[in-house]
């Protein structure tokens, strides 16, 4: 366990998550060294099945890198990926799963820190919860 | 089995050679890989006609970048075009620098992460497919909702452009609210004369149809190919079909005079308004009574003052300069943001006008029959100056309350568009797209968004103008397929698409005549007897395919492969 | 249209205790619509499940399909050769469907992964209510089409009873009196007199499911 690595799923938003990521390469902000980027269009995009399918195919934690609230661009795509979290969690506490292993952030194209210290914050949590024990 | 070409984009010098060596070297061989290039600045207009040269040459049917963000390949491709024969969707960017180099401190760590991107990006190029453009043919027809001094304005700037407008109108005539008001806060002119002569304007204009007495019942279609049924009001039906829709129908006042308001001394700007019209200067009279003190009241009815900020500073000073009368206004807060409204409120209060700040509301009382208003003045600097003043003047002059127009929801439904707080139409974006409604193809302008004053109005009438203008000339809509698209074999018509599109793009439809289902595809006039995704007004948000029950709906450049193999995991 | 909830998964995993392999089964129709059995619903399940059961360290393996109708032979016949390969299924259609399965597949355990909980509307997205029993005996024409049976706690056919309250049930005191109901709805249509009309009771042992398995036949249309 010593040298425990969590692999971190982050799907990012093209229109918030995914500049904010570039921003924070630009600012040379560390990443931790498992995480593994998905562009959507929005995080309207995001289905509760790839949240539950991250985990069920071996990352220990996703993250959601959504826009702020009431700053979709397609109006409510972030409150649909937010919902649809919420039902991740009821399944992952039924499961007996941390919920915490799920995460959505809300941010916008200049938070690259944001960003970056997410990621580390989610990264060391995921450390002391240990490896995702129901992944296949 | 594909064959994919590899360029190595340099960034100046943010990636070093070396580094794209370590990274190359692992799949230099391999069969699917067709050849590797280095480039210095790939996003620059040359390289990537470079580019396009050597994947001409090596007939290779996908493309990987290895470089920079995809978001400054595809800003560059917007800038100066996308020169490749290759279809857009079948190249994919691996970001070594942003993502590997500057994310990642240890150089090894770094040389490890950047192999495993690129073998994503190689792997999410191979299991890409092409995605279809297409134009849709535009004709330079357009409706205009509403017929006041926006829709007006709008209509003639179309007209100028060649575009063919119909201008619908619910009552007998054009000019809406701009009719209540006499004078423009910043033009010498007439409202009136300006209205009529805009409106004789249209009257010559061959290319203006004005439809008055009329509403709008039922709009299907999407841009291009919109179906707005209207209604006359002695109940015949026409169909239109414009190309582009504008809704310009205004807002509407609301007066309430309850309880001490309803006092003969309060009228309304727009009583102010025709009162100044119909005197002759140098005596204003009211009901044969020589009026030679007004007091406005500001913020007591809107919480947005701009508009009665504007009014009360130009009828203060007509007040002042041709009829001699004290005046006072009494604000909260003055907005005088608007051009050349803060030299009109220097030049009111140069020749006397009060202005009166205060934080408590004024108390209102009636005395020998006329309105004292109670005020404490906080304009001062000092708290201990603050002093109580109490204010009888002839007229009080007080807003009427300006909401959305009460047809405002029933529109909303029939064309598909939102609502915004405060019951308004909503613009798409209130910064970047004011004039653009949720809907492609619908545009929304002037008080409908929000109470306007006529000079902003008349601006946004052109911007919108501008827009739809943009959006017709060039007689096509270029789109491609990188859009939502519905299985109708597997949809259950359960509704949640429909309801949740942001942008309306979704309707459910009824069977073919035959009852036949027809095999999935995007073709026009085909029947479905399922929801169908219209190309055009789809934005590929994806917001549907993740809500369906059914998991009928697949986003045709980003299905549910795709996303698992950016998650790059096991199985 | 019929309104289902998926059952709490600790009931499910008991189930599914001593079986390895399963198929999970949905259904395109009702429970697709509810929400709680479509093809979206049954990855959701079957992820969850085998992750619950590779913690519990007695992984599972579970297939999954979407039939359009579990409730007709035909779709059911579909899923034999899947069945075959499986120790159990577990079903996420309604109870009709369950069943359906179940005499199908004689040899193989069938088990419920929802109640089946009304006949139900949306209200809005995201809510159903009941509206029918399936009594068997409709008397919507006399209460202005809102039926007491499904809707009235106490299932009067003459009310409101002493209960209603600011147009609320006492029973549940969020839900809408369906006499409340009836009579703003009479109200509305002009025909108030048929409060005054007295519904008969009803003969609930030969009318309705309390004299038995009801049975609907069609002589002319039987094949």
């Amino acid at each position: 366990m010593v040298n425990f690595e969590p692999k971190i799923v982050a799907f990012c938003c093209d229109q918030s998550g995914y500049p904010a990521a570039d921003m924070a390469g630009g600012l040379e902000l560390n990443f931790p060294g498992n995480v593994e980027f998905v562009r959507v269009p929005c995080a309207g995009r995001i289905e509760t099945l790839y949240l539950l399918k991250a985990l069920e195919r071996g990352a220990d934690g996703v993250l959601i890198f959504a826009c702020y609230e009431e700053n979709c661009q397609f109006l409510r795509g972030n409150l649909r990926a937010k919902s649809r979290l919420s039902y991740a969690h009821r399944l992952l506490e039924k499961i007996g799963l941390e919920k915490e292993r799920i995460e959505i952030c809300h941010l916008a194209t200049n938070c690259g820190p944001k960003l970056a210290e997410t990621l580390h914050r989610k990264s060391e949590q995921l450390k002391k919860l240990g490896p995702n024990p129901a992944k296949i | 089995m594909a064959r994919i070409g590899i360029f190595i984009d340099g960034m100046g010098g943010s990636i070093p050679a070396p580094f794209r060596e370590k990274i190359v070297s692992v799949i230099r061989g391999l069969p699917e890989i067709a050849f590797s290039v280095e480039e210095e600045n790939l996003a620059s207009p040359g390289a990537l006609q470079r580019m396009a040269e050597h994947l001409k040459a090596e007939e290779v049917d996908r493309a990987v970048i290895l470089g920079g963000s995809p978001k400054l390949y595809e800003t560059s491709f917007n800038k100066f075009g996308y020169p490749v024969l290759l279809n857009p969707y079948l190249l994919t960017v691996a970001n070594l620098k942003e993502q590997t180099l500057q994310a990642v401190a240890n150089e090894e760590e770094a040389v490890e992460k950047a192999r495993k991107m690129m073998i994503k990006a190689i792997h999410l190029a191979s299991s890409s497919g092409p995605i279809e453009s297409r134009s849709l043919p535009l004709t330079p027809q357009t409706l205009v909702i509403g017929g006041g001094i926006t829709g007006i304005a709008i209509a003639l700037a179309l007209a100028r452009s060649g575009i063919q407008v119909y201008l619908l109108e619910k009552g007998k005539h054009l000019g809406g609210k701009a009719l209540e008001l006499r004078r423009f806060y910043n033009r010498p002119e007439e409202v009136q004369k300006w209205v009529e002569e805009k409106v004789s304007e249209i009257s010559r204009n061959s290319r203006i149809t004005v439809i008055s007495e009329t509403e709008l019942k039922r709009l299907d279609g999407h841009l291009g190919r919109f179906q707005a049924t209207v209604r006359k009001a002695n109940g015949t039906e026409a169909v239109l079909s414009p190309s582009a829709i504008v809704v310009a129908t205004g807002y509407e006042v609301e007066r309430n005079r309850k309880g001490i308001y309803g006092h003969r001394s309060f009228i309304s700007f727009a009583e102010m308004e025709t009162l100044l019209a119909e005197n002759e200067i140098p005596s204003l009279l009211r009901n044969g009574k020589r009026v030679e003190s007004v007091a406005f009241l500001l913020g007591e009815v809107n919480g947005d003052v701009k508009i009665d900020s504007i009014n009360a500073v130009k009828q203060s000073l007509l007040l002042q300069e041709a009829f001699q009368c004290q005046t006072v206004i009494l604000c909260k807060d003055l907005k005088v943001s608007s051009d050349g409204m803060e030299r009109l409120y220097r030049r009111a209060r140069e020749r006397g006008a009060l202005f009166i700040k205060f934080e408590e509301p004024p108390k209102l009382s009636i005395v020998n029959g006329q309105i004292q208003v109670d005020v404490k003045d906080t304009s001062a600097i000092r708290k201990e100056d603050e002093w109580p003043l109490s204010i009888l003047s002839d007229l009080i002059v007080l807003s009427d309350a300006l909401i959305p127009n009460p047809e405002t929801e029933n529109l909303c439904r029939i064309l598909g568009l939102h609502r915004g707080n405060r019951g308004f139409f909503m613009e798409d974006n209130p910064q970047l797209l004011r004039v653009r409604s949720n809907r492609r193809g619908i545009f929304v302008a002037g008080g409908c968004r929000f109470p306007q004053e006529v000079s902003e109005t008349l601006n946004e009438a052109g911007a919108t103008a501008q827009e739809v203008i943009a959006l017709l000339s060039g007689g096509i809509y270029p789109y491609d397929l990188s859009v939502a698209e519905v299985d109708p074999e597997k949809c259950a018509v359960c509704l949640t698409c429909p309801r949740l599109c942001p942008h309306s793009a979704i309707t459910v439809e009824k069977y073919a005549e035959k009852n036949i289902y027809i095999t999935p595809g995007i073709g026009e006039g085909v029947k479905w007897g399922a929801a169908r995704v219209d190309p055009v007004a789809c934005y590929g948000c994806g917001i549907c395919v993740g809500e369906c029950p059914a998991k009928a709906i697949t986003l045709r450049h980003q299905p549910d492969e795709l996303i698992y193999a950016q998650m790059n995991l096991s199985d | 249209m019929i309104k289902a909830e998926q059952k709490p998964l600790e009931e499910i995993l008991l189930y599914l205790k001593s079986y390895d392999r399963i198929l999970l089964s949905g259904c395109g129709a009702c429970v697709t619509v509810c929400q709680a059995g479509g093809e979206k619903e049954v990855g959701l399940l079957a992820s969850a499940l085998r992750m619950a059961r590779m913690k519990m360290g007695t992984p599972l393996e579970a297939l999954e399909a979407t039939p359009a109708r579990q409730c007709e032979p035909e779709f059911a016949a579909e899923l034999s050769e899947t069945v075959e390969k499986v120790e159990a299924v577990l079903s996420v259609a309604c109870g009709v469907g369950v069943q359906t399965l179940a005499r199908h597949f004689p040899k193989t355990p069938v088990f419920p992964g929802v109640n089946t909980t009304f006949l139900g509307e949306t209200v809005t997205h995201g809510v159903w209510e009941e509206r029918c029993q399936a009594c068997g005996n409709c008397i919507l024409e006399r209460t202005g089409g809102v039926c007491p049976v499904a809707r009235c706690a106490k299932q009067l056919f003459n009310g409101p009873c002493g209960g209603s309250s600011k147009g609320k049930c006492e029973i549940k005191r969020e839900a809408d009196c369906a006499w409340q109901l009836i009579y703003d709805r009479l109200n509305g249509l002009g025909q108030l007199y048929r409060m005054e009309e007295i519904i008969p009771a009803r003969r609930w042992g030969v009318e309705s499911r309390d004299s038995g398995l009801r049975r609907i036949v069609r002589e002319d249309l039987k094949v």
